[in-house]
């Protein structure tokens, strides 16, 4: 989703905001930047995604669950709060303290590119979410061609790249024991499939 | 690379390869060409230039050493299957035709950039994806300059991507292509990472006719 103004605020001012705001804001340590909407090609992506991580779960009776994004992860230990825009929490769901609307253990993150937040997801957002234990794979979904990249966490902290370009391929998600059908993610986008 | 992101010309219309060519051959600025689209690269920040200098410092005499060739700063590297060339900060090949070239690099092992705001989309994104796909290339080094961080793509024993993320200064970059291990503090040696401080017009003035009395 695309990004606005960055405003500084305090973590308890930008609580109170969260709590009675329609608008939603991201939190950075001291700054806030609001949430644009999204476009046609994202929204689709997001719901395709949110539904093959669903039917595979699922299919694989896994105790895990998929939230939209409109459920926040929270980053105590480096004072960020990020609307993903999938996540998805295995066993019991950890909630912040200050804000119980937030959550602190997703076991996947998805974000969908866009070009104005593509620096933001790769960098800094990824760099906050690498900071939550819980976090094993981390996937980024570019809207203008096919392009799904998956980051698996191993051991010493390295981070496993796929990167795949083209319908026919599976995208492993080895810490949730699935696996997702590019064709899926990108179902009804005939015109960036060819 | 540091350079402003202006595309010449509405895109509406894409650049032909031919034009990007001539150019290429006619102007003495450098641009790079991904697709249609065309774009000038600009002059470095100091501490762009700084962070190139101690990466050159510590690469260039362990390619040297390998019999290979670092290369920063001036060096193009193109794609052999598409139109598509680009100038990274820096480049290190081993291969010979590239060694003897005068017109870039072809078949790069390490591929070296130094972040800066106009440029972080394209060299995490687009330029990234490019790079990765070099059947050649086994190291992508990305370097922060805001901060002590780096990101470090590297092929694994399957030629596998993976990637490695650097933020303390004790830690050390593994090239074994190169046999040598370069420490995050090195690279980052007398950077400092405040605002930049930048000479305002009448201040460079100032200074040129300073210059001027002395002699």
């Amino acid at each position: 989703m695309g990004q606005k103004a960055i405003l500084p605020t305090t973590l308890e001012t930008y609580i109170e905001i969260e709590a009675s705001s329609k608008e939603r804001y991201e939190y950075y340590d001291g700054h806030i930047l609001a949430m644009a909407g999204g476009s046609p090609e994202y929204g689709q992506l997001q719901v395709n995604t949110d539904t093959a991580l669903n039917n595979a779960l699922r299919a694989a009776g896994k105790p895990c669950r998929t939230f939209s994004s409109d459920v926040k992860v929270a980053i105590q230990s480096v004072r960020r709060r990020f609307y993903p825009d999938l996540s998805v929490v295995c066993g019991p769901v950890e909630r912040d303290q200050k804000e119980t609307q937030a959550i602190t253990n997703p076991v996947l993150v998805v974000e969908i590119l866009s070009e104005s937040t593509e620096s933001l997801d790769r960098g800094e957002k990824f760099w906050g979410y690498r900071q939550l234990s819980s976090l094993r794979e981390y996937m980024l979904i570019s809207q203008d061609k096919v392009v799904i990249e998956i980051f698996s966490r191993a051991e010493d902290d390295t981070w496993r790249i796929q990167t795949l370009t083209a319908p026919g391929q599976t995208a492993d998600l080895p810490a949730l024991g699935i696996r997702l059908n590019v064709e899926d993610i990108y179902f009804g986008m005939e015109n960036i499939m060819n | 690379m540091n350079m402003q992101n202006q595309p010449l010309y509405n895109p509406l219309e894409p650049w032909s390869w031919e034009t990007y060519r001539q150019l290429e051959k006619e102007s003495d600025l450098r641009y790079e060409y991904y697709d249609g689209e065309i774009v000038c690269l600009a002059g470095a920040s100091n501490r762009h230039s700084d962070l190139c200098t101690n990466l050159t410092l510590q690469i260039a005499p362990a390619a040297r050493r390998k019999g290979c060739k670092a290369r920063f700063q001036e060096t193009k590297v193109f794609r052999p299957d598409g139109e598509k060339y680009f100038y990274p900060d820096g480049v290190v090949t081993c291969q010979p035709l590239d060694l003897q070239a005068q017109n870039g690099v072809r078949n790069p092992v390490i591929i070296v950039e130094v972040l800066s705001e106009s440029t972080r989309s394209k060299d995490l994104g687009l330029k990234l994806r490019e790079y990765l796909s070099l059947s050649s290339l086994r190291h992508y080094l990305i370097v922060e300059q805001t901060e002590c961080a780096i990101y470090h793509y590297r092929r694994n024993a399957e030629g596998r991507w993976e990637v490695v993320f650097y933020e303390s200064p004790e830690q050390t970059i593994d090239l074994p292509e190169l046999e040598t291990r370069i420490s995050v503090a090195a690279i980052y040696e007398g950077i400092t990472f405040g605002p930049e401080v930048n000479l305002a017009e009448e201040e460079m003035a100032e200074y040129e006719t300073k210059e001027v009395d002395v002699n």
